[in-house]
This record gives structure tokens, C-alpha cells and sequence, in this order.
């Protein structure tokens, strides 16, 4: 290879292996998900993405399965779940960096940091217990019977375990490890540009709301990035979200994402000739509504980066 | 109203127990240009500094002294509200790479609310870009991105967005450091027509650049202002040895 000199090509040969292997575990994850998600595809076709049934039989002619509502249950709550993120980690962000005092701020960070890295069945718990009948008594009631002309809010609240539920506690779960992205990100700005708008008089929120902007497309890659998770996030929503194969745009009622419709009936999935690789057949939408998601984000920042040149 | 726009006097700055400044005293004359020399390390950026409280931001630091700027002293007034008339540009270019061209120069006429509508935008956009002989350059890509510029023009394109917010004093730190010799010669052919409209104070660590344009000149060693006037003077007959020999470039 003529762009290589001697030792660059030993080095080029020894890392090939591990280069390879990434891209070969990427193709492998997706092409064993799709494989086994074959049969499933192949008995039920498009009824798979338009209805929304789980109907295990013992004969295999009357099992009837669609995803529908979990695939959209899960992209509903993870986009609820991001919009709540959102604006909580960009005050944070605000709050840390620039408001409160060093060390105080810094202690927080510490925090934030620890809280994104404890395990998800604990916010799920807290969720189910605390935060359900919570939500419904004081929250979704009052909602329903006053705003209950909003389709989002006009169905009655019952158990408290929704989407609205799942998304909150989604929410809370996520927001740290949003936060961290962006503060990471914020103090990557060169203090050149920083000292550019001050110089400029500008009060330190007119400063952040500048310096935001110019992280803007970093801030939707985060975003993207916490849609992934929440949308992967599998203990807290089967706690919560209450499990049910329907999905309506009303926030009050429960439905099911694809990571809880596995994890509550991967174990007596084994018994039915479909039922198995019908969940393998949500994962693999899964897959790709997170890789597309990614791949989004990943562009844009790309083209960003190019364009600002930071 | 004072003749001098900025009048310092007995400033002290420390850093983290270093003496950076060790009592300083400055006048500077309304619409005059003052050149402040020193070698590297002098303390001439902290000095520009203060004008402006920029120094705010710097961990550790104490002030001792006076600063009277426009006539108000400067640490019992609201620091945004000093730096928007007392505008600092640094050595380095920092033109907002997300924002166009033209919102770069807005952005402080959007701040100090000097536009009240598009048309007067447009108007102060284009002053400022004229007064630093940029707008013939960029009057066709007013939407392009500032990374299209070179160097030279994203220094000139901050000294213009920094005359947008229509400033009383201007603050300059080594501006042409990083920059070529055509863009150098119009940045300081503008800064002598400014001199017009308001007050500029410049650092720079090269003599040469301070005879071109300096009215006054003051020169800066080891935190101490050890000669300062009339820039003709100074350099015709420094009286210092320490500045005869910043003169001949020996320290
Ligand atoms: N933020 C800071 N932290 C620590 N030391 C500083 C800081 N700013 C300036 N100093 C110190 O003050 C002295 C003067 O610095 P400066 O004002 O930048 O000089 P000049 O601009 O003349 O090169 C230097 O010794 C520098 O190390
Ligand atoms: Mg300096």
C-alpha cells in the first residue's frame, strides 16, 4: 500500500483485526435480530407494524401477534421523555456553569454524575410506588377535569401507571446523563468565544444563550442521544407504564414500549411457535429506529463541526 | 464632563499572591489614542483589563486602586453596563462561528438596543464594517459564516462588531499579533480615523506599530509604567533607560 510507510502498515495490519471485528458485531447483532425475527415476518407481514395484538396459542394456526402499539408506545415515551429532558438539563447546565457558586455547582456536578450511573430498577420502583398513585391523584385528575378537552389529557386516569408516568420517571433517569453531555460540551467551547461576548457586555444569560447557540446542533446530538437511551430503557417502563397492548395519544393510559412487552413476556415466549420471534421482530425495530436516530445525530454534528470549525 | 476619558490611579493588581500591577497611574484624553508598550509579561493585558472589568473573571485576583472611566468609578457601576461602552478586542479573532457575517456585527447593536428596526441594522452594520474597510470585501456574502474570511478580515470583522455597540472607549490587545501586513496597515489607518468618534487605548509589544499610530505612548515594565507622553517625545528623546532600550529592542 503506497500511502503507508513501513511501520505505519504494521500498525495499519495489527489494529485491522479489531476494526474489522466492530463492524463484523455490528452486522452480526442486526443479522442474527433479523434471522430470528423471520418466521414472525414471514407468517404475519405487515399486520406485525399496523396492529397491536399478543395472542399466544398453543396452536400455532390461531396465535396472532402485532406490535403496533408498542413500537409507537415506545417512540411516544422516549419523545415525551426527551421533551421533559430538555429543558431540565439545559437549566442544570445553566445553573452549574454559570449561576451557582464553584464549588457548589461542582458538587451538584458530582451528584448528577452519580445519579446517572444508578441502576434504572431503582427509579422504576420509585416510579411505580411513590410517583403513580401520586401523579394520578394530584396530577392526572385535575388535568383530566379541566383541560380534558385536549386529546392528550381526555382519557381518564385510573392506575397511574401511563405513559405519562413512564415518561416522567424516563425523564428524571436520563436527565443526568443529558446534563453531563452538555456541561462536557459547554466547557469544550473555547474561552475565546466566551470572552468574546462578554467583552461585549452581554449579562451571563444573554452569554450562555449565545454560547448555546453555538453548541446548538451538539445539544440535539445529546438529545438524540438520550431519546436512544430512553428508548432502550426496559425496567423502569415495564414498572411503570402498565403493560397493555393498546396505544392511544391520551397520556393517562398505559401502554406498552417493545422493551417491556420483552421483558414481560420473553419467559413464556418459549412455549409458542411465534411468540418468540415476534419479539425478536420488535427488537430489530428497535435497532433500527435507534440506529437511524444516531446515524441523525451523528451527521449533524459532523456537518456542524465542519461549518463552525470550532 | 472630565477631559479624560479614563484616569487610573495608584492600581495595584495580584494574582494568586504574584504582583502583576504595583500602582499603576494613567490618564488618557478623550479622543486620543494611547499605546501601551512593554514586553511580554509586563502586565499590559491586565492593564487593559481592568478598564473594563474583565478581570471580574479571573480567579484569585485582587484590585487595589482607583479606576475612573467616563467619569464613574468603575467598581461601584454594573460591569455589563461598563462593557458596553468601554468594548475590548482581543489578539486573538473570535468572530461567532454559528452566526453570519452580518449577525456578528448586529449582535451588539441587537445588545446595547441601538437599532430600532431593520433598516437602522442594516445602517449600523454597514458603518462599522466601513469604518474598518471590510464592507467592500464582504458586501456580496453577508450571509456566509466567518470561517470563509482569513485571519486578517475575522480581526477586522471583530473590530467592527466590536464599533456596532457604538462604544465611548475602545479597547485594543495586540490586535494585528496574528495578522499580515495589509491587514495590519488597515486596521491602523481605521483606528486613526476613529480616534474622531472615541477613545482608544492599545496594547502592543512592538514600537514600531506604536509609532505609527499612538498619540501618547506609555511604556509598561514589571507592572510599573516607568515612562509616559506625547508619543513624539518619547520616542525622539526616551528618558528612561528602560524605555531606550524597549526602543532599540533589547529587552
Ligand atoms: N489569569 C491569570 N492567572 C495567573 N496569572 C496571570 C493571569 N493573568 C495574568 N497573569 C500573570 O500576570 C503577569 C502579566 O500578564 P499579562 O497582563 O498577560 O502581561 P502582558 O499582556 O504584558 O504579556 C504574567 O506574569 C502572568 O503570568
Ligand atoms: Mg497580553
Amino acid at each position: 500500500m503506497i500511502f503507508f510507510s513501513k511501520s505505519d502498515k504494521v500498525t495499519f495490519y495489527s489494529i485491522l483485526p479489531l476494526v474489522v471485528g466492530i463492524l463484523g458485531f455490528f452486522l452480526t447483532i442486526g443479522l442474527f435480530t433479523a434471522y430470528q425475527a423471520l418466521p414472525s415476518f414471514m407468517q404475519f407481514g405487515s399486520d406485525l407494524l399496523i396492529t397491536s395484538i399478543w395472542r399466544p396459542a398453543d396452536d400455532p394456526h390461531l396465535e396472532a401477534y402485532g406490535l403496533a402499539a408498542p413500537f409507537i408506545g415506545s417512540l411516544y415515551a422516549s419523545t415525551l421523555a426527551t421533551l421533559i429532558i430538555l429543558p431540565l438539563s439545559v437549566a442544570l447546565t445553566f445553573s452549574i456553569t454559570e449561576i451557582l457558586p464553584r464549588r457548589i455547582g461542582g458538587f451538584l456536578r458530582v451528584i448528577i454524575e452519580i445519579m446517572g450511573g444508578l441502576p434504572t430498577v431503582v427509579y422504576g420502583l420509585w416510579g411505580a410506588v411513590v410517583l403513580a398513585p401520586y401523579l394520578r391523584d394530584y396530577v392526572m385528575k385535575p388535568l383530566h377535569q379541566y383541560l380534558g378537552f385536549i386529546p392528550i389529557f381526555s382519557c381518564r386516569p385510573i392506575t397511574g401507571y401511563s405513559v405519562l408516568t413512564a415518561s416522567l420517571v424516563l425523564a428524571v433517569a436520563t436527565t443526568p446523563y443529558v446534563t453531563a453531555l452538555l456541561i462536557e460540551g459547554y466547557n469544550m467551547i473555547p474561552s475565546k468565544y466566551k470572552e468574546g461576548i462578554l467583552c461585549l457586555g452581554a449579562t451571563k444569560y444573554e452569554a450562555f444563550k449565545l454560547l448555546f447557540g453555538l453548541l446548538k446542533p451538539y445539544v440535539i446530538a445529546s438529545s438524540l442521544l438520550g431519546f436512544s437511551r430512553a428508548l432502550g430503557e426496559t425496567t423502569i417502563v415495564a414498572l411503570t407504564i402498565g403493560n397493555t397492548m393498546r396505544f392511544t395519544l391520551c397520556v393517562f393510559n398505559p401502554t406498552h414500549t417493545i422493551p417491556s412487552l420483552i421483558a414481560s413476556q420473553f419467559e413464556s415466549a418459549g412455549l409458542y411457535m411465534y411468540a418468540l420471534p415476534t419479539l425478536f421482530a420488535g427488537g430489530f425495530l428497535l435497532l433500527i429506529a435507534s440506529s437511524v436516530i444516531s446515524y441523525v445525530g451523528i451527521k449533524m454534528l459532523y456537518a456542524w463541526r465542519e461549518r463552525v470549525r470550532v | 464632563m472630565s477631559a479624560y476619558a479614563i484616569e487610573v490611579s495608584n492600581l495595584r493588581v495580584r494574582v494568586r499572591g504574584l504582583d502583576v500591577l504595583r500602582g499603576v497611574d494613567l490618564k488618557v484624553r478623550r479622543n486620543t489614542i494611547l499605546v501601551i508598550m512593554g514586553p511580554s509579561g509586563s502586565g499590559k493585558s491586565t492593564l487593559l483589563r481592568t478598564l473594563n472589568r474583565l478581570t471580574d473573571f479571573i480567579d484569585g485576583i485582587n484590585v487595589e486602586g482607583s479606576v475612573v472611566v467616563l467619569g464613574r468609578d468603575v467598581f461601584t457601576i454594573d460591569p455589563c453596563e461598563l462593557r458596553r461602552k468601554v468594548v475590548l478586542v482581543s489578539q486573538e479573532p473570535n468572530p461567532f462561528p454559528h452566526m453570519t457575517i452580518f449577525d456578528n456585527v448586529a449582535l451588539p447593536a441587537k445588545l446595547n438596543g441601538i437599532a430600532r428596526n431593520k433598516q437602522e441594522l442594516y445602517e449600523v452594520v454597514k458603518w462599522a464594517l466601513e469604518k474598518v474597510m471590510l464592507w467592500d470585501e464582504v458586501k456580496n456574502r453577508l450571509r456566509d459564516y466567518p470561517h470563509s474570511l482569513s485571519g486578517g478580515q475575522r480581526q477586522r470583522l471583530c473590530l467592527a462588531r466590536a464599533l456596532a455597540a457604538k462604544p465611548e472607549i475602545l479597547l485594543l490587545d495586540e490586535p494585528t499579533a496574528n495578522i499580515d501586513p495589509s491587514n495590519t496597515f488597515k486596521i491602523e489607518e481605521s483606528l486613526r480615523e476613529l480616534r474622531e468618534e472615541l477613545t482608544i487605548v492599545m496594547v502592543t509589544h512592538m514600537p514600531h506599530q506604536a509609532v505609527r499610530v499612538a498619540d501618547h505612548v506609555a511604556l509598561l515594565y514589571d507592572g510599573i509604567i516607568v515612562e509616559e507622553g506625547p508619543a513624539k517625545e518619547v520616542f525622539m528623546n526616551p528618558k528612561n533607560d528602560i524605555t531606550n532600550k524597549f526602543l532599540r529592542g533589547a529587552i
